[in-house]
């Protein structure tokens, strides 16, 4: 057994130990890093990951998850190809949803298509590692509406309970589907920022979410709604509060009717 | 200077700690990806992807002096999904020249020996997470319980995939069967 154990010892550093990591290595880290700011990832995770209800509550808070191991959600490091040619983007989704049926419509109201992506975001565990990683199609319509798609997903689609005290929610059934809408007051924080007393107690109180990352502080609501059907979970958000709920609801209408 | 200090600068945004981190650990992160991989191009994958990982979720390391065990759970996670990804990884005798033609270090003559080739062989063929308890153990020379925490596991369990990695390995390599695993 000894031998064994020696041997595996000796083996192991034989084989490795002469290895040295090329300068070349560091490059190419600092190029990422360089090129990825943590900040602007974690805020574009916010606004661009509109996905879903509970996903949009977990990166600050700790537990939002309590069916699974998810604490937090961040872009993933995936390069992402962006397509204005929404024939282009539904290729992509063929490729990357096979055997689902999702559709981009061409326009949401008299929004019509501008951009889009296949995004890929990751789930942190509550040490901030990285265990899964899963794709959402991300498309823009007119100035502030974004579609979109992704599979269903239990450990991030659960339940539809207000998240935040004292702000607009709404369940409406269109056709058998349920629609979930949701208004949200979001603080957009620096590292390093300390909150007032105001802001904290509105956070204490549960009536704000606060997301630490952003290069400066930003107040703005995020509306959005959302519907599952055939394990796709659907959603639409927009920052933009010219929007109304009605607004929302009338494109979810629009694109289920089409379905 | 002691991890627990420069992650603590690290987390309020110093540059210079993170260089020094990655100066203190890269070439232990990367002799292990590549022995979890068998691949010396997937070895410097992970250990890129492990880097930016940890210089993005810093902020999130709540103990500073674990900061190691830390790096590694990230590490053995990303070459885990790297084994998962390609599971025909790289011929051991590629494996051993593209070490040589590395020319880092003269590879001993030792290596080239057909029982430490079978040996490494037998390893890269266990399943990845008794592969990378092996690797861990013997060559990181991490105790039981910081192989838990960093595989975010029970200690019996790390345990359990030792034995039966010396268990496969002794089948493989037709070592005679030990009478009692101490650990």
């Amino acid at each position: 057994m000894k031998n064994l154990e020696n041997q595996l010892r000796n083996t192991l550093h034989a084989c490795a130990d002469h290895i040295v990591a090329p300068d070349t290595l560091k490059t190419r880290i600092d190029f990422a890093i360089n090129n990825q700011p943590t900040a602007r990832r974690k805020v574009s995770m916010w606004k661009r990951a509109a996905i879903g209800m509970a996903a949009v509550i977990c990166f600050a808070t700790i537990g939002a998850f309590a069916r699974g191991p998810i604490s937090g959600l961040v872009t993933s490091l995936h390069f992402t190809h962006e397509r204005t040619d929404i024939a282009a983007l539904q290729q992509d989704i063929s490729k990357t949803f096979a055997d689902t049926d999702i559709a981009l419509p061409s326009a949401l109201g008299s929004h019509a298509f501008t951009k889009g992506s296949i995004d890929y975001t990751d789930k942190l565990d509550s040490d901030g590692n990285r265990f899964g990683t899963f794709p959402s199609v991300d498309a823009s319509y007119g100035t502030g509406l974004t579609y979109s798609a992704r599979l269903y997903d239990a450990e991030l689609d659960y339940g539809t309970d207000k998240l935040f005290d004292e702000q607009p929610f709404e369940v409406r059934d269109i056709g058998d589907i349920s629609v979930t809408y949701r208004s949200d007051d979001y603080l957009f924080i620096p590292e390093g920022y300390t909150l007032t007393a105001e802001e904290q107690a509105l956070m204490d109180a549960n009536k704000i979410q606060i997301s630490v990352g952003s290069d400066a502080r930003e107040e703005e609501t995020y509306q959005h709604i959302t519907w599952q059907t055939s394990g796709i979970v659907y959603t639409i958000s927009s920052f933009d509060t010219a929007f109304s709920a009605e607004d929302l609801f009338a494109f979810a209408e629009e694109i289920i009717s089409n379905q | 200077m002691q991890d627990e200090l420069l992650v603590r600068r690290l987390q309020q945004g110093d540059r210079a700690a993170f260089d020094e981190l990655y100066t203190k650990y890269r070439d232990e992160a990367l002799r292990t990806a590549c022995l979890i991989t068998g691949s010396r191009p997937d070895g410097e994958d992970v250990v890129q992807e492990t880097f930016i990982q940890c210089y993005q979720m810093i902020c999130q390391l709540r103990d500073p002096s674990r900061f190691k065990y830390w790096l590694f759970r990230s590490l053995t996670r990303t070459a885990w999904k790297y084994c998962q990804r390609h599971r025909k990884e790289e011929p051991v005798a590629q494996f051993f020249d593209d070490a040589m033609t590395a020319s880092e270090s003269a590879l001993s003559s030792v290596l080239r020996s057909e029982e430490h080739h079978q040996l490494y062989e037998a390893v890269q063929a266990l399943e990845p997470k008794q592969r990378m308890v092996v690797i861990l153990y013997y060559f990181n020379d991490m105790a039981v319980k910081d192989i838990a925490q960093t595989m975010n596991c029970r200690e019996g369990t790390v345990k359990s995939r030792l034995f039966t990695a010396r268990h496969n390995l002794q089948k493989t390599l037709r070592y005679d069967t030990p009478k009692e695993v101490q650990l």
